[in-house]
């Protein structure tokens, strides 16, 4: 396997010595040795493929809603819709990022992430505030908070290291779990020339999605069935990359099709969800960068992506059959200097994100809108050995027209925003173990073609939703050799205030969207892990995090949700991970946290949803056959049975296993 | 409950035979009070519920069908009848209606078509909007087009007779039901018909056209005419209430574009509530007005003494005893509910305990 970060020097040894060290190593590298992320202003959470392998998880959502300041909605299931949220902002001020290109859905403005497998991911990382990496797109940098996926497509494959002959590489999965679920998944990959190389995935997923749920109803307690949760989804993509000197050319195709039935919420007395989903979705991705020898370097890349889906609802009284195109095509560049001076290092970047996006439905009132949007965003750093300031400042401009006339409907006003921010990092002791860290930024969210247009509840009038953050933070981390024990502390609070945020408001009879809302946050951040190599057979680690949140609506004074927790917001929410490695076997004990929630704005007990807990155990080992690797690997999800809500009215599955084989050459 | 041929007879039957006083009930009622305020609930989130008020003591029991019964209403609560000694609450989003005595014990819970019982049955069945009582019958719309007929002493059997889209109010007199066809679910196109539907033979006989998109319907007591409330498109075509002679179909309109709910009270009298917002999302005034519905021509006359608002006006409600109940409501916290005397002066607010009070009945 083959990780995104700098793999330290291992010895020889067998093949399987090696692989188990390597995911051994790779913890600590991830945990001890990643500066980039200890020393970084924003706050950065990561997780590797080995910690993705290591607790099993399997998708997006399974592996994000474990980290800390980050939580998923989940309305249940395999297909259930499954959107992020940084630190409760709305999944509209959280960008996706996909091998560097933004997923973005201008429609609804949250992506939805059940569609995103593990199975070729390197990493994944949550990041808030502004990106370490300062040569990132305009676009993703505007985000409160911005969720990366990064797959090995981008690694350097097959290994240049010296007496690796292997030009290919090949894997092979199938997942069966509980409900009727079935997933295999195929990873090819080939060495073109000693510069090139390309690779090709393909992942299928099918679930009956039937599962049992408790209902309870006062004294009635119900066993049943969640019914129309179905899915089947096929994902494909294939990635070429080229390498000269000084560049780097990568190439990206993603294929995505899926038809889902919506369960719909759980109501009393009447089951018969008659609502179906279907997506088809391909996009085309080409990025080129180069480095220049005197400090210049430059991003070049475009984009297009359509993606196509289709509600239908059968209920006699709700008939609905809609199709909705969206479109969207993107330039973008990326071009900054880096050069050190006497006293420290500067680096310069001027970024421009130019992108248009197009939305054909046929639902009534659509008035085929074009969005034209330009951000551009110029970022400056000045780091020494200790410290680091980053400013930046992001202007977006927003021009739209219609291709159809819709009497009533007026076009939407130019958009600008300008959003500046600042990071800050500064390493406190000799021997970089403590790093304070501070950021400010203010961000925005546009409002959706959905917030703008949707039938009768659209606003043209509407401007952006402002996000105001700031954020003051610990690092420690060391590594202590005799011990071969890695240890690591994070702690931030933070505080966030948005403005005009949007929602929907009753007027005569029907609902309007309007910039109304004030959420004033402030929460704290804790995480802590332990990483120890007893023996080179043996590991252990722990990771852990603890989040607080206070986050209260401030709208309206006389309102009587004043002040309350906003919905779906816990006040406090935790995770655990503990995992012993062996020689022999992997172990990894998982647990999710999450206090009482409301599901409305105003705080009493009948909008309260209870907090749950979310045990998890599993269990691999990888045998070597040969050249190749065998996996297998069991997991027992949510052990306790609890059919907790994340949504209320969406029961999740209770205790679930999933077995898994996968070949590896 | 027998029919008569003769006009008159039927006049004396509605006044006789249609919900008698109940009788004081031996049981030992759980909560305090006589007025049942439902809380329409937030869609999709099975938390409709029923309050009980006690004038006298201006205290409220929150919750007391879940007290009575160990389980909830449902989702969306949408109407409540007294009907003798009998309740029906219809919940549209659960497809029910549950019958109870007057202390809320259930006694009968009906879904058409369909059986009712177990969490999973009537997958099929039709979502109750509004009922209205008719010489000891209950009549209530279904969204999916239908009017039924729920017959108490004939074990609650149910009766369909297919009418227009969207059905919503409905109102019995002279041996014929007016529905309010609302084509609600057909937006843009919305519905602009009231179907007859003739109580003998239980069949639409015709139908007239109203302003778009009807809602609410009422009757006079004598049966000469019939109120029309509607909602308009939204858009360029306003809402208003329309009174249509029974006799010669005539319809009048009435101008009043920014109306809310409106309801029956005693004494012939039609209360209504104006309210929402106009197009720039600013609140309109939420007024009451008042009808005098035997009125050749009828005009309105603000009911509040001291001409008061109110604010985020939702629901109105006519009690039995002359009270007037104004649910209030910003459609994401629970609702309040003003409390006023039959002379128009307010007497009590409360806290609805649950989201969108729809309707206050007094049993």
């Amino acid at each position: 396997m083959a990780y995104s970060f700098g793999r330290p020097v291992l010895p020889e040894g067998d093949a399987l010595h090696e692989y188990i060290r390597d995911t051994i190593t790779s913890a600590i590298v991830l945990h001890s040795q990643r500066s980039d992320l200890h020393e970084a202003a924003a706050v950065v959470r990561s997780l590797s493929a080995a910690e993705i392998e290591k607790r099993g998880y399997q998708m997006l959502g399974e592996a994000v809603r474990t980290m800390a300041g980050v939580s998923v909605k989940d309305y249940g299931g395999i297909g259930g819709l499954k959107s992020v949220s940084v630190r409760n902002m709305g999944a509209a001020h959280t960008g996706i990022s996909y091998d560097g290109f933004a997923i973005t859905d201008a429609q609804n403005g949250q992506v939805d992430i059940s569609r995103f497998m593990l199975e070729n991911v390197s990493e994944v990382r949550v990041s808030q505030g502004l990106p370490d990496d300062i040569f990132t797109s305009a676009r993703l940098s505007g985000t409160a908070g911005v969720v990366s996926i990064l797959t090995y497509a981008g690694e350097d494959f097959p290994r240049k290291e010296a007496g690796n002959k292997k030009w290919m590489e090949a894997s092979a999965r199938l997942s069966g779990s509980c409900f009727g679920t079935w997933n295999p998944a195929l990873h090819l990959g080939a060495r073109l020339t000693s510069r090139s190389k390309i690779s090709a995935d393909a992942n299928f997923l099918h679930s009956d999605g039937s599962y049992p749920f408790i209902l309870e109803n006062g004294k009635e307690t119900t066993l049943m069935h969640r019914l129309n949760s179905d899915v089947n989804t096929f994902n494909g993509e294939v990635n070429y990359s080229y390498r000269p000197d000084r560049g780097d050319l990568r190439v990206k195709s993603t294929y995505y099709q899926s038809e889902r039935g919506l369960p719909g919420s759980v109501i009393l007395y009447y089951q018969n969800p008659t609502e179906r989903l279907y997506d088809r979705n391909y996009a085309f991705y080409a990025k080129y960068r180069h480095f220049w020898s005197n400090g210049w370097r430059a991003d070049a890349s475009a984009s297009y992506t359509n993606a196509w889906n289709r509600y239908v609802n059968t209920a006699s009284t709700a008939a609905q059959d809609n199709t909705y195109l969206q479109q969207e095509a993107c330039a973008s560049l990326v071009a900054g200097w880096e050069g050190a001076s006497a006293r420290g290092r500067w680096s310069i970047c001027a970024a421009e994100d130019l992108f248009v996006n197009i939305l054909d439905s046929d639902i009534p009132e659509c008035p085929y809108p074009v969005r034209l949007s330009s951000i551009s965003g110029i970022t400056v750093r000045y780091s020494t050995s200790r410290l680091k300031i980053t400013g930046s400042i992001l202007g977006t401009a927003i021009k739209e027209w219609f291709r159809k006339e819709i009497s009533g409907i007026d076009v939407p006003g130019n958009r600008l925003n300008l959003s500046p921010s600042l990071g800050l990092s500064y390493i406190l002791t000799q021997d970089k173990s403590l790093v304070i860290r501070a950021f400010v930024k203010e961000g925005y969210r546009t409002p959706t073609f959905n917030d703008l247009y949707y039938a009768r509840v659209g606003n043209t009038s509407l401007s952006s939703e402002k996000a105001f953050q700031s954020n003051l933070g610990l690092s420690w981390e060391k590594y202590y050799p005799q011990k071969k024990i890695g240890l690591n502390l994070t702690g931030d609070i933070y505080c966030n205030y948005i403005k005009d945020k949007i929602a929907a408001t009753p007027t005569l009879f029907i609902w309007k969207m309007r910039n109304i809302g004030r959420v004033l946050m402030a929460g704290a951040d804790v995480t802590a892990s332990v990483h120890w190599t007893i023996s080179p057979k043996v590991k252990i680690s722990a990771d852990a995090n603890w989040s607080w949140q206070y986050a209260i609506d401030i709208t309206n004074p006389s309102a009587k949700n004043y002040r309350h927790q906003i919905p779906y917001t816990p006040r406090h929410c935790g995770n655990l991970a503990v995992s012993a490695e062996t020689y022999w076997i992997t172990v990894t004990y998982t647990l999710i946290g999450v206090g009482d929630r409301y599901a409305l704005p105003q705080n009493i007990p009948s909008n309260l949803i209870p907090s749950y807990t979310d045990h998890s155990i599993s269990v691999g080992h990888t045998f070597p056959i040969g050249r190749t690797f065998l996996r297998a690997s069991l997991e027992a999800l949510n052990l306790s049975g609890n059919n907790y809500e994340i949504i209320k009215g969406y029961p999740m599955s209770g205790r679930s296993f999933r077995i898994t084989i996968k070949f590896k050459y | 409950m027998k029919r008569t041929k003769i006009l008159l007879a039927i006049a004396i039957s509605m006044i006789v035979a249609s919900c008698s006083k109940p009788s004081v009930n031996d049981e030992k009622s759980p909560f305090k009070g006589d007025y049942l305020v439902l809380n329409n609930g937030n869609w999709k989130s099975n938390d409709s519920n029923i309050a009980v008020y006690d004038l006298s003591s201006k205290s409220l029991t929150e919750d007391a069908f879940f007290l009575v019964n160990e389980k909830n209403l449902g989702d969306l609560g949408q109407d409540i009848l007294v009907c003798g000694n009998e309740i029906y609450i219809s919940v549209s989003g659960s497809r029910r209606i549950f019958v109870t005595d007057l202390n809320l014990n259930i006694k009968k819970e009906i879904t058409y078509p369909g059986d009712g019982n177990g969490q999973e049955a009537g997958q099929q069945a039709y979502q109750p909007r509004y009922m209205c009582e008719y010489n000891g019958k209950v009549y209530v719309t279904y969204y999916e087009g239908f009017l039924g007929r729920i017959s108490p002493e004939e074990g609650y059997k149910v009766e369909c007779t297919p009418v227009g889209e969207y059905p919503e109010g409905v109102a019995c007199c002279g041996e014929k039901a007016y529905v309010a066809n609302s084509g609600g679910g057909n937006y843009p196109e919305y519905g602009n018909t009231v179907s007859i539907v003739d109580l003998a033979s239980f069949k639409e006989t015709e139908t007239f056209q109203v302003n778009t998109n009807p809602e609410f319907i009422e009757a006079s007591e004598d049966g000469s005419k019939i109120f029309v409330s509607s909602k308009g498109d939204y858009d360029d075509i306003p809402g208003t209430l329309q009174v249509v002679s029974t006799s010669d179909g005539k319809v009048t309109d009435l101008s009043l574009n920014n109306l809310v709910y409106m309801d029956k009270g005693p004494g012939n009298k039609l209360y209504l509530l104006t309210g929402g917002y106009d197009s720039s999302y600013k609140p309109l005034p939420g007024k009451i007005l008042v009808i005098n519905m035997s009125d050749t021509n009828p005009g309105t006359a603000e009911f509040m003494r001291d001409g008061a608002e109110f604010p985020q006006a939702y629901s109105l409600s006519a009690t039995s005893d002359g009270y007037v109940f104004v649910g209030c409501s910003d459609y994401q916290n629970n609702g309040d509910v003003y409390v006023i005397t039959p002379e128009g002066n307010k007497y009590d607010k409360f806290d609805s305990m649950g989201l969108n009070p729809i309707r206050v009945v007094k049993k």
